[in-house]
């Protein structure tokens, strides 16, 4: 333990001996782990607004059907005694749910027509659900038995506002057409132009009413923040046993998401080996140039008795304070820059147009995570670590008779 | 049996596919408390000579044994802890660590024996005091004279109590002065603790307190000579 402290000491000194080399040796370092926070905390924040675009903006953490739902099946299929859902949830202690009705229909306004997916949902439940009672812009959000809420792009391509009426056409419980004139009640804005195109809001009493589905719920739509949701699923299939439900969660509804966080996860990954085997080509060259100088040194040092596994010692400490210098100083400068960009994020907009993993907002804000933190720098210690072995291996191997002779 | 003994050595360098004789003796025995001076010209072998009894280089053939221990087929683990436990090393050129202290390296020998903190200061105190370097304790070598850092030179080779300090000439890069003191004070802690020393040198203040000069020519003994 004496001996370690003692070789750690001089190789702090020693990373101070040549000051410009070391300084710029833990810059490069420094700069390394300082890009690599910032992208994963950006691709964290990325994820993030990509599972609350998909999460809060329909689909929300678990849907529940019944047995044998499809997205785009045209005839209404009800979920089949709905209080025992909602029984089952309020037993797993969850409160954010919403019954809705869902169908496709189609919307006729001055001569122009356009299909969309109308929904019927509980005006006091859903906010708690999904943020698109957050996003109203004009009028005002859906209420028991008023008109309708139609996205900004559809209202602006129907040249409609709120006061004014719209005719709905669908088909009813025993598929039969249905048609209706409703007033625009409001009209919402995500920053997904396509979401607002071909999705409409109205209270699902009117819904019911319209499509003579009097009680008819199509879905339950459940929002738990803290729980995951595959064992949310698996909590509430116990609580609904037998063939009469399908239960879903996010992932499953939404599995391009999952796909791109997984196709971002391993670009980061090959990104992170990367850099790191660069931050050790760079140590290394910087130890094996420090080996070289004290070639004589290294002689002397193990002619007075310090061993092979000594000199390694002493080397891979040195590189070692390089790296954890490096890890101080790039950690204060991402710590600095995450909180800037977490505050005031990055305006994709100047990117990449709209799409439908920022329907929540259009500003990708970093989020740094005390494990990537963490593990960032734990990577980077044992680079240095890694990138030292080598020089210090052959400064152990020196024979003390070659090295006391070199000049 | 001697402190150190050579017996059928040959050392031979190979450069270049040239083979190079560097020393050979078919017998030479060093006893403990003795102060011997290996001289001849450059290239006769001294450093070569020390290189084997120190274990810092080993014959090509016959044996070199030190404190009863032979150094050929050692580790170079092992030969590490040999020379920290039987041998201190004096160099021509200083060599202290450039990064320690004064103190901090004449400590650095203890520190890989493991000894313990209060009998390290001790030790620490009492070498560099019998140098005179009491007061430059904290001083980096690059703030001490040619003189000072090679008193603390000695003071590295002799805190540990070896049996045996090598000097690879010591007084070469020293004025005659300074030279001459540093051999007074080696030639004192030769009689005052009985440590064997080596010296490889042609400086005649060494040769001039030697009690043993062994003159080398063409790398082999030319005359082994008591005073």
């Amino acid at each position: 333990m004496k001996t370690f402290l003692l070789f750690s000491h001089i190789a702090f000194r020693n990373v101070r001996r040549n000051a410009r080399r070391s300084l710029f040796t833990i810059l490069a370092i420094a700069f390394g782990l300082f890009c690599l926070i910032i992208f994963q905390a950006l691709k964290v924040g990325l994820h993030r607004e990509m599972v609350i675009s998909t999460v809060q903006l329909d689909a929300g953490t678990l849907q529940i059907h019944a047995a044998g739902y499809e997205v785009n099946l045209a005839a209404l299929k009800q979920v089949p005694d709905p209080g025992k859902v909602i029984s089952a949830l309020r037993m797993l202690g969850e409160t954010r749910f919403s019954r809705r009705v869902k169908t496709s229909g189609l919307i006729l306004s001055g001569g122009k027509s356009a299909s969309l997916l109308l929904s019927g949902v509980d005006p006091d439940a859903e906010p708690g659900v999904t943020f698109i009672s957050g996003k109203v812009v004009k009028g005002w959000y859906v209420s028991r038995n008023s008109g309708i809420l139609l996205g900004e792009e559809l209202a602006k391509s129907f040249g409609v506002q709120p006061g004014d009426e719209v005719t709905l056409m669908s088909q009813d419980m025993a598929g039969l057409p249905v048609t209706g004139r409703f007033p625009v009640t409001g009209i919402y804005r995500t920053e997904l132009a396509a979401f607002d195109r071909s999705h409409a809001f109205m209270s699902i009493g009117l819904l019911q009413e319209f499509l003579h589905a009097d009680g008819v719920v199509t879905e339950i739509a459940l929002r738990s923040d803290s729980r995951d949701e595959t064992a949310l699923a698996d909590s509430l299939g116990r609580s609904l046993p037998g063939k009469d439900y399908q239960i879903r969660t996010w992932k499953e509804i939404a599995p391009d998401v999952i796909q791109l966080i997984g196709l971002n996860d391993a670009t980061m990954q090959l990104l992170i080996l990367i850099v790191f085997a660069i931050i050790a080509m760079g140590i290394t060259n910087t130890m094996t140039m420090v080996v070289f100088e004290r070639f004589r040194e290294l002689g002397i040092i193990s002619a007075i008795g310090t061993t092979p596994s000594g000199i390694l010692t002493m080397v891979v400490m040195e590189s070692f304070c390089l790296g954890a210098a490096a890890s101080l100083l790039g950690s204060a400068a991402a710590v600095a820059a995450c909180a800037y960009l977490g505050r005031y994020g990055i305006d994709l907009t100047t990117f990449t147009s709209a799409n439908q993993y920022f329907a929540n907002s259009h500003v990708l804000k970093a989020h740094l995570l005390a494990k990537d933190l963490i593990a960032a720098n734990a990577v980077t210690l044992i680079t240095a670590v890694i990138g030292g072995i080598y020089p210090a291996w052959k400064a152990s191997r020196l024979k003390p008779v070659d090295a006391i002779a070199h000049i | 049996m001697a402190l150190i003994e050579m017996i059928g050595v040959r050392k031979t360098y190979r450069t270049d596919g040239l083979e190079l004789h560097a020393f050979s003796t078919d017998r030479l025995e060093i006893d403990r408390g003795e102060f011997v001076c290996i001289a001849g010209p450059s290239g006769s072998g001294k450093t070569t000579i020390l290189n084997l009894i120190g274990a810092i280089d080993f014959p090509t053939a016959g044996s070199v044994t030190v404190a009863g221990r032979k150094t050929r087929g050692l580790s170079p683990a092992d030969a590490a802890k040999m020379r920290r436990d039987h041998i201190g090393f004096i160099f021509q050129s200083y060599n202290l660590i450039p990064v320690l202290t004064a103190y901090e390296n004449v400590e650095y020998v203890l520190l890989l024996k493991g000894l313990p903190a209060p009998e390290r200061r001790r030790k620490v105190s009492e070498a560099l005091a019998s140098v005179g370097l009491k007061d430059m304790m904290q001083k980096l070598p690059k703030e001490m004279s040619g003189g000072q850092q090679q008193r603390v030179a000695v003071a590295r080779a002799i805190v540990a109590s070896p049996p045996i300090v090598l000097a690879d000439e010591p007084t070469a890069n020293l004025d005659s002065v300074t030279g001459r003191d540093l051999v007074g004070l080696l030639h004192r802690l030769n009689l005052e603790q009985g440590t064997t020393f080596v010296f490889s040198s042609h400086d005649p203040v060494i040769i001039e307190h030697a009690d043993r000069v062994i003159t080398l020519q063409d790398g082999r003994v030319a005359n082994d000579r008591r005073c």
